[in-house]
């Protein structure tokens, strides 16, 4: 093997000729690079003036159009814009056309110099000198194995920088908890069995258990199981799922969901809701009689949901921890927004009915329960409305209806199609609907009531009513029904059976009480709870029977709840369980 | 031709005319109070189709005038004008576009997407490089492809790269190639051209990232040979594994080979083998290949795994996976305000859950493709490590098949190519064909 092969000639030329040139394209190299860095600083001076003189973003037009908004006819501040909007265009196009120019003279400069140094290189004629080979082993003359597998440990530790941050794990809370890639539902047996919403079931007002307690004592505490004070005030029902009771309190400065125990009546989380909705300017009043927190939660099991006056959802986990939360804005509602959440499998629907029909501005929403995004939504050709949609499940199809001036409108609860609606109240629609004898019945406070046929199409204003009633109609409390019978509680204390198939008054019975609360219907007994803490028993049937009267010792104004025997009544300052077991 | 490119040119203009006119009939400009006249809008010719063949068949002439220089001439200097030549069209006139890294995103987005029709011209990029190197091996790189020749012409004084680096670096073209083929099957982004550093250059403009990229490179480039090609370039990775196989190689000297060790010191691409002892000899050990080949599998089901847990991550290069996290985060109140995007979306009615499950099924896509990008990575870091243990015998000095650009800088320093060295005067057989 050679180790000192012959070359052409090594080292500087020794040639003056040579020399000469060697000197002369030296200098060129160093004349162009240097005309190469005076052009690439200028460009780069040019383009910080060209990021300061840029039209679109430059901060002085922006300031002087900020003061435009606020002074709108100011001839003078317009002029001024225009003038400054020109110089800025000006000057952009003039440092852009600079660039370019200063472009091509860069290449230029470039190529010159390099044409230079490689000339050089040419004239110099290196002398290449072969290396010493003194390895002769496969192993020493490849050093690769270490650093590739290096190579692959950086790939990993950067693979791990890239997974760990989580980013789009919003991916997985959305798609999984089952097998089937769908977040998991609770069966309508099980929505059956407990108190999800307002109302109970689907919102009918029918507990699934027929039992109920008849008797206690708040002073000796006999058929009282637990009482819990709650801290923050609030007008909305408890609903309940499993061992959890679930209700919200809020003031004007705190608001807050609560969880309590079932069993023990400890409060195991609190948790506060922050605003989302912005306030508007002048901030909306809140009816003293609906308070902050009008309007009930509701429950899955997996979650609770809650809202509140200015519009806001939000969404926590059992454990108290945010999952998501959702802002539509403070509804423009003469009472303040008061209706409750009512849910579906894996919808949430959240009812903003505000103004007039014609301001087009209420709104159905079905949210996934999830993740909190619009699944469907619906404008609604409807004013401001205080009742809670209802699901009524139907021909083993359900569907939700919503009532408000002027119209009854069932929907698809998966698609929000409109199925069938009906043109035939007008006034505050407050009371929710219900079901009696497979009629959807909706109310006109203090004027009628109506009960609706359920398997139209369309617009079944015409044909769709079966009957209407006009005796103690009630303006809050929500009517509730079963197959024979439908109960209506005015606010001054009047119950009103009528018979559900036929729409005939049957009896009436004045309690001597103020009601706000929803009476509730459990197996064969009817639950009324009166503004002063007083609770009444009747039973279900063509007459008038009392069972039981009952006090709770403090105001109530929320409709109660009943799960597996055990009655939830929640009043101004506390939240009872009442029961044997 | 020229009347009838002049047809084409004539045909167009009232084309583009109208459609201008429509776009100002239904936008039509404001009422100015002043005597202001809107100026007319201006918009540039497309390319004619001729053009584009035209592009298409000097593509064809630099490769086969590549390889004749490469094999026939063996002149540097005449590679030399070629590059400059390939520099000056395909780079600064052609702006760098179609070039033929790029168009593998284009053929990748094809064979993924039906609904996506790539020109036949971008094929004809893609292909002709790689049907040239199947014969002929590197000789795109060799002067015909804009970015390695502009690197090729700015070196300046060679610097040698350890062979352990230059192994290790050579690991992170095939991860650019495959994430470029994921990204671009998936119709997320073309990430060979979001991020070329020279196109900048070619189009004397560009991000200030990207124009800071290229010049460190070019830079780099003086004195550490065509970084860009060799660690870096996806394409390049292609051109390797067929020039492996190619018909005819490059070969160093013209009548034999003196062992004098000159080319190795020439290259400055690192790209010449040195002779091995024979087989059998002291210190040599035959491999395990049951081994080696178990350990490529278990690299790539490794790589796999983990590129299918990176993948979905970077599945938010996606515009409808990003529009999806914007519009989520939004709905969950962990964001304040909307984008531009995320207000469109809202307004255009369509509901966020239909969004959150088109974006779930391009994470899923991702999440497929990531395995396959693991194994891919896993396959090529398998293969290198195979590779490092296989004894080769070689009894002279070599241009690797897949390393060497054919720039032919070690032909006439190599005294194997001067008459006088050889001891016969038969010439080694060349390429038949020329």
């Amino acid at each position: 093997m050679n180790e000192k092969p012959a070359q052409r000639s090594a080292g500087a030329p020794n040639d003056p000729t040579t020399a000469a040139r060697l000197r002369a394209v030296v200098t060129t190299a160093w004349v162009a690079g240097v005309f190469s860095a005076f052009v690439c600083g200028a460009l780069v001076w040019n383009s910080f003036g060209m990021l300061a003189a840029n039209p679109v973003d430059a901060q002085s037009i922006g300031a002087l159009k900020t003061h435009l908004a606020k002074r709108p006819n100011e001839e003078k501040l317009k002029r001024q814009i225009r003038a400054k909007d020109l110089q800025l265009r000006q000057a952009f196009f003039r440092r852009q056309r600079l660039a370019s120019a200063g472009g091509y003279l860069l290449l230029a400069g470039i190529v010159v110099m390099l044409a230079a140094m490689k000339s050089a290189g040419a004239l110099l004629k290196r002398r290449i000198r072969p290396k010493r080979r003194g390895k002769d082993s496969l192993r020493e003359r490849s050093p690769g194995r270490p650093a590739l597998l290096g190579m692959g440990a950086v790939l990993g530790l950067a693979a791990v920088a890239v997974i760990l941050p989580g980013r789009l794990s919003f991916l997985e809370a959305v798609a999984e908890k089952d097998p089937s890639g769908k977040d998991s539902v609770p069966t309508e047996a099980e929505v059956r069995q407990q108190w999800p919403q307002f109302r109970g079931p689907f919102g009918l007002g029918v507990a699934g258990s027929a039992e109920l307690p008849v008797s206690w004592d708040v002073n000796s505490g006999q058929g009282v199981l637990w009482k819990t004070e709650v801290p923050l005030p609030g007008n909305n029902s408890p609903v309940v799922w499993g061992d959890n009771v679930f209700l919200t309190g809020a003031t004007d400065k705190a608001r807050e969901v609560f969880c309590v125990d079932a069993k023990s009546g400890a409060v195991r989380w609190h948790t506060p809701v922050n605003e989302v909705a912005q306030r508007p300017a002048k901030p909306r009043e809140v009816m003293e009689d609906a308070g902050y927190a009008p309007a009930t939660c509701a429950t899955d099991g997996r979650r609770v949901y809650v809202t509140f006056p200015n519009a806001d959802v939000a969404c926590f986990d059992l454990d108290g921890k945010q999952v998501w939360a959702r802002g539509f804005g403070w509804p423009n509602n003469s009472y303040g927004h008061a209706s409750s959440l009512a849910i579906n499998e894996n919808l949430l629907f959240v009812l903003i009915d505000q103004g007039t029909a014609d301001d087009h501005a209420s709104k159905l929403y079905a949210l996934d329960t999830a993740t909190g995004s619009t699944a469907w939504e619906k404008p609604r050709p409807v004013g401001s409305s205080w009742a809670t949609p209802v699901l009524v499940p139907i021909k083993d199809k359900p569907q939700l209806v919503t009532i408000a001036d002027p119209w009854v409108i069932a929907y698809d609860p998966k698609t929000g199609e409109e199925l069938w609606k009906a043109e035939c109240l007008s006034g505050d629609i407050v009371p929710s609907p219900t079901l009696a004898a497979g009629r959807l019945v909706a109310t006109e406070p203090y004027n009628r009531a109506v009960a609706l046929k359920t398997d139209g199409h369309g617009d079944v204003s015409k044909s769709a009513v079966a009957w209407e009633g006009d005796e103690g109609i009630p303006d809050i409390a929500s009517p509730v029904g079963n197959d024979l019978f439908l109960f209506a509680v005015a606010t001054e204390g009047w119950v009103v059976c009528y018979d559900a198939v036929q729409g005939k008054k049957l009896w009436e019975k004045e309690l001597e009480l103020t009601v706000h609360a929803s009476p509730i219907i459990v197996g064969d007994k009817l639950l009324i709870v009166s503004n002063e803490g007083t609770v009444v028993v009747l039973g279900v049937g063509g007459e008038p029977k009392e069972i039981a009267r009952m006090e709770l010792g403090e105001k109530a104004n929320a409709t109660p709840a009943v799960v597996d025997g055990r009655l939830y009544l929640r009043g101004v300052k506390h939240l009872f369980c009442l029961g044997t077991k | 031709m020229r009347r009838w490119l002049n047809v084409v040119r004539v045909a167009w203009a009232p084309l583009l005319l109208t459609s201008v006119a429509w776009a100002m009939e239904r936008f039509p400009p404001p009422d100015f109070e002043t005597a202001y006249r809107l100026p007319k809008t201006q918009v540039p010719l497309p390319r004619t189709l001729l053009q584009e063949y035209l592009d298409v068949a000097l593509l064809a002439l630099a490769l086969s005038l590549a390889a004749y220089l490469v094999y026939k001439r063996r002149s540097r200097r005449e590679l030399t004008l070629l590059s400059v030549f390939s520099v000056a069209y395909f780079g600064f006139w052609r702006k760098g576009c179609v070039c033929a890294i790029g168009s593998l995103q284009n053929v990748s987005l094809a064979l993924a997407d039906r609904a996506y029709h790539v020109p036949l011209t971008v094929v004809a990029f893609f292909a002709l490089p790689l049907v040239f190197a199947l014969f002929f091996g590197r000789t795109f790189c060799a002067a015909v492809c804009p970015h390695g020749a502009l690197q090729d012409l700015v070196l300046v004084r060679p610097v040698k790269v350890p062979a352990w680096l230059e192994r290790a670096l050579s690991l992170l073209a095939h991860v650019y190639l495959g994430a470029a083929v994921l990204f671009a099957a998936t119709g997320s982004a073309f990430v060979i051209c979001r991020y070329d550093p020279f196109v900048g250059f070619f189009r004397l403009s560009g991000s200030y990232g990207m124009l800071a990229t290229g010049a460190g490179l070019l830079l780099l480039a003086a004195f550490v040979g065509r970084p860009y090609c060799r660690f870096l370039c996806p394409y390049g990775v292609l051109l390797r594994m067929l020039s492996w196989i190619s018909k005819w190689r490059v070969v160093i000297y013209k009548y034999r080979c003196t062992l004098c060790g000159i080319c190795p010191e020439a290259c400055p691409y690192g790209a010449v083998l040195e002779p091995t002892p024979p087989a059998g000899a002291a210190g040599s050990r035959q491999p395990r290949l049951a081994l080696l080949g178990a350990q490529v599998v278990a690299l790539m089901a490794v790589f796999g795994w983990v590129g299918s847990r990176v993948a979905v991550p970077l599945s938010a290069s996606h515009p409808t996976v990003s529009l999806a996290e914007r519009v989520y985060l939004e709905d969950a109140g962990k964001v304040k305000g909307t984008t531009d995007a995320s207000a469109n979306f809202r307004n255009s009615g369509q509901s966020s859950k239909e969004l959150l499950d088109q974006a779930g099924v391009i994470a899923h896509q991702f999440a497929s493709g990531g395995w396959l990008w693991g194994a891919w990575i896993g396959l090529a870091l398998g293969g290198m490590l195979f590779a490092q243990s296989l004894p080769r015998e070689r009894a002279e000095y070599e241009a690797e098949r897949g390393a060497c650009v054919a720039c032919a800088r070690c032909f006439e320093p190599c005294p194997g190519s001067r008459k006088a060295a050889a001891d016969t005067e038969t010439e080694r057989p060349g390429p038949a064909a020329l």
